[in-house]
Parts: structure tokens; sequence; C-alpha cells
């Protein structure tokens, strides 16, 4: 009787050891990088943009990255009950990998929430700055999803404060 | 034993009312994502079609629904940009009974695409057509690009002939410096070709681009000239010719989503009198006379019908498509079973119907076609208005002969 119990103790130890170990697996294989990772708000970003680097994602998967929104943070666009905003997509390549950045538009709407008028010298929309409610200076959340397998990453991206001159 | 026997038939009878009070008292619902542009840089064309989609399901649920089946309109605020609109689709993709998913952007209606296949779900995007010549589970609102752009050149072909000038006329094209303006190029240049008209070299400029002169001076030879983009930088382009001269001896034409009454036409009214506008839907009087379109703006809207944008009959005619399609596919399999993939089915069986009342031309979704109508009407700038020169034209096929 003890030696049976103990024969079943092996097989459940090897059962959960292997799950615990596989899933472990999984989650450390679906990696996001920022580069960089802190940064302050300048225009400079739309001509040196956020980059993210995505490894360990399904082959020609779809990731979408979002930016999880602090609570008492209101984003131009969004409904109050949102608790998150995509600011980047990435197209994954035969091994899983992807390499993306996030566009001028998501920059411009989402870090620094600019207002969009209509320009009468253009006759075009235009971002306005002046209107701008930018994200303020703090560490933010990011998750990565995959669109078909639901792997996930969560990393941290920081924007900075602007010191004298900046 | 009897009093347990009363028990027993009590506790039926009371599960028996009380789950057909439940079943009576549910709204049988399903439900339209839209990832709009609401207060972002598109958001000027955003707003007036769905406000149109809006109060097209308002429309056809305070009539009871179809088949009693409401349909619930999901709005999304994406600001014209992808990742949000992608994330946004994430959260909502599992909203029970979504059937459609619309796309008011060219680049947002591609990032969607994939995951609305994999989901099974039928896309409503703009007028790419990509999307006409891979035929998946996305459709397109009306005629794409490159089919209006090859129904100019007809007009123009006819009209070089109908003044008696011998060979083939010379035409020009300028646009924005993007997908979206070089889209009428993928199956229009082939058209140019084969119908043996001459393309210049296209001119292409930078959205926001204050002055166009120094891009129309390249196209001074032409004999007509296409002036792509939305309202109302067409109208500042022609604003250019204008002072360029350029307006006296060559004919503009501006497509589908080209100066409004409002807009462009307004703005400036002497440099655009007679440019041609040529649409898959109703533009100038005509819409805002049209009396499905009239009884709505003024319902739900409660503003002055000079206010109505056109874009907004487009709106309007996506929730009349739906509700055309969803009244099939509850027929087919009933409100339990319905899917999307039903929905998928049911759109492709709406061909040759006049779905718009005659926003514009009669349905053309099928098993084969995308393309939300195939016909198109010619307007043209007389004083202050759009003047219909033309009756519903059929359009070329330009599409089958680029290789996307």
């Amino acid at each position: 009787m003890n030696l049976f119990s103990a024969k079943w103790m092996v097989i459940v130890l090897m059962v959960l050891f292997s799950i615990s170990f596989s899933s472990g697996t999984l989650s450390a294989q679906a990696k996001l990088t920022i580069k960089p990772d802190k940064t302050v708000l300048s225009q400079q970003l739309l001509k040196e943009p956020i980059k993210f680097f995505g490894s360990g994602w399904g082959a020609g998967e779809t990731v979408v990255i979002e930016l999880l929104i602090p609570k008492g943070i209101e984003m131009r666009g969004l409904g109050k009950e949102e608790d998150r905003v995509g600011i980047a997509v990435g197209t994954c390549n035969e091994k899983g990998d992807f390499e993306t950045t996030m566009g001028t538009l998501a920059t411009l709407n989402w870090f620094f929430q600019v207002a969009w008028i209509f320009d009468d010298k253009t006759t075009s929309m235009k971002s306005s700055f002046e209107k701008a409610n930018p994200l303020p200076p703090g560490e933010y959340e990011i998750l990565a999803t995959g669109a078909i397998t639901d792997k996930e990453c969560r990393v941290y991206f920081e924007i900075l404060p602007h010191t004298k001159g900046q | 034993m009897r009093a347990l026997k009363m028990i027993g038939l009590s506790i039926v009878f009371l599960v028996f009312v009380s789950i057909s009070i439940s079943s009576f008292g549910a709204e049988r619902e399903v439900a339209y994502l839209s990832l709009g542009d609401y207060t972002g840089p598109s958001a000027n064309t955003g707003i007036p079609a769905d406000s149109g989609c809006e109060d097209g399901f308002k429309y056809i649920n305070d009539k009871g629904g179809i088949q009693g089946v409401k349909v619930k309109f999901i709005p999304v605020d994406t600001r014209y940009e992808v990742a949000r609109a992608v994330s946004a689709y994430k959260q909502l993709r599992k909203t029970p009974k979504l059937l459609v998913v619309g796309c008011p952007g060219t680049a947002v209606g591609k990032g969607i695409a994939p995951l609305a296949n994999a989901d099974k779900l039928v896309q409503l995007a703009v007028a790419d057509g990509e999307f006409v010549a891979n035929v998946s589970r996305t459709f397109i609102w009306g005629q794409c690009y490159q089919d209006v752009f090859g129904s100019m050149l007809d007009w123009m072909v006819k009209d070089w002939r109908q003044k008696g000038k011998a060979g083939s006329p010379t035409v020009g094209y300028i646009s924005w410096d993007n997908a979206y303006g070089r889209e009428a190029l993928r199956g229009g240049k082939e058209y140019a070709e084969k119908i043996g008209v001459k393309l210049l070299p296209p001119k292409l400029f930078p959205p926001g681009t204050a002055d166009h002169s120094q891009y129309l001076a390249f196209l001074k030879d032409a004999d007509y000239i296409f002036a792509g983009t939305p309202d109302p930088t067409p109208a500042a382009v022609i604003r250019d010719a204008y002072r360029l001269g350029m307006t006296k001896n060559i004919q503009f034409f501006c497509d589908t989503f080209g100066p409004t009454m409002s807009g462009g036409v307004k703005a400036y009214n002497k440099e655009l009198q007679g440019t041609i506008v040529v649409s898959w839907f109703l533009r100038g009087l005509e819409a805002r006379n049209h009396p499905l379109a009239k009884e709505l703006w003024t319902k739900y809207r409660k503003r002055p019908m000079s206010e109505m944008s056109p874009l907004y009959q487009i709106g309007i005619v996506w929730a009349l498509n739906y509700a055309a399609a969803l009244e099939i596919a509850l027929k087919e399999v009933g409100y339990d079973k319905i899917t999307p993939d039903d929905m998928y089915k049911a759109y492709q069986k709406l061909t040759g119907r006049n779905i718009s009342q005659g926003m514009q031309g009669l349905c053309a979704y099928s098993p084969t076609s995308r393309r939300g109508s195939e016909e198109v009407k010619f307007y043209q700038v007389k004083g202050e208005e759009l003047v219909p020169i033309s009756g519903w034209t059929k359009c070329p096929d330009t599409v089958s002969l680029h290789k996307f």
C-alpha cells in the first residue's frame, strides 16, 4: 500500500514538474524588448521612434503591444472604462521573431496626446501640440500579446521628467 | 404523498414560468463594431460616416429591429491608429453575437483584415482594389479607387472624341505621396495603357503641402488632370492650378471623396467652377434631398440639411446592408444559431439589390465580388452646387489588370 502510494506520488510529482517546466519555458519564450526603455517625451521621438523587438512568438503571428493605463490618467479618445491602448503591432517571421516601431501617429496620439485641428492654410488636419496632454513622467507597464497563441509578455517603460534645457 | 406531489408540481410550474419570463424579457441583440476615428486626423470624414451608421441602426431598431432582433452599434475611437484598432478589436472580438467589424480607414482595414478573417468575421473596409482582387471576408463600401479612375479615363476619351480631336488625350495624375494616393494607379495605370491614354508620370506630394504649384508645373501639357485625395485637399490643388492659369484649358477631375458643397466647393468656389467629381454615392443636392438621408438626419441629428456631409449616407448604407444580410441569416439559421460565418454567407447573397435606396448603385456583393457597387455618377461644380451630369454609370474592371 505504501509502495503503491509512493509510486503514485512520484508520478504526480513528475507530471507537476513537467507542467511547471513547460509553462515556464513557454512564458520565457515570449520576449519583448523596448529600445530605449526610458526616454524624455520630446519631438525627437518622431525622428527616432521607440523600437520593439520580440522573440518566441508564433510563426507569422500578429503581436499587439499595449500600454496599460495607470488609474487616474485619462487618454484622449478612450472611454473611462478602458485600461489599455495599443501602441504598436508586430508581425512575426517564420521563427516567431519580430521587430517593429511605434509609429508617428501612435506617438502623437498616445504619448503626446495631441489634438487634431483643421488647418485652413494646408486644408488638412494638423496635430496641435498647444492642445496636447502628454503622458506624465513615470513607469508604465507594457503588455505584448500574441493574437494566435495568446502568449503574453510584460515589461516596463519609463517616461523621464524633463530637465533644464530639454 | 399527495402533498409531496403538489409541491413537485408547483416547483415544475415555477421553473416553467421563470424560464418563460426570462426568455420573454431578454432582448435579442446582435452587434456591429466600428473602429472609427472621432478625434484623430481623419475625424472630419470618420464622424459623419459613423453618425450615418449609428443613425441607420437606430432607425432599424426603432422599427422593431430585424425579425425582432436589435442591432447594437459599438463605436471605438481609434484616432486613425492601427495599433489602437488592433488592441480594441482584441478586447471586443468576443462580444456576444458580434457579426461585422467596420474599419473606416485604409491602414486600419489592412491591419484588422487577417484577424477578422481568422475570427470568420465580415469586415467592411474603404475602397482598396486589393480587397477586390483577393476575395476574402473583407467587403469594400462601394467601388474601388482604381475602377473609379478607370471610369474617368473612359469619360475623357469619349469627351476627346466628341470634340473631334485626333489621337488620344494626355492625362495628369496628382495625389498624396502615400499608399492611398497611389492606390488608383494599381490597375488604373494598366487601364490607361489598354485604352491608349497617355498618362504623364504621376505627381505625388506629402500630405499637408501648402502650395502644389511645383508639382502642377510638370502637368501643364495635360488635357485632363485627376486631383486625388479627400476634400478639401483637391480643392486646394485646383486653387493652385487656377493661379497658374491651368484651369482654362485643362479639365480637372476629383473622385468620390473629393470636394463637397460645404467644404472645398465653398472654400474655393471661383477656382473650382467646371470641376468634375466622380462618386459612387450621391453628392450635392441629390444627397441632401435623398428622402431617407433627410429623414434620419433631421430626426436624429436635428440639424439643417446644409450641414449634412454626403459621407453620412455611406454610414446609412453600412447599416442597411447589415440589416439586409441579417434578415437572410436569421431566416436561414435563426437567432440562437447565428454566427459571423452565416452573416458572411448572407452578405454574398445581396447581389443586384437596391438596398441603399438609390444612395449608391445596386449592391454588387456576391460569392466572387467584394465591391459594394460597380457604378459611379458624374457631377460638375456649377455655381455653389455639385450638379449631376450623368446617371449611374458602370465602371470598367481595372483591378483584374494589376498583379496584387
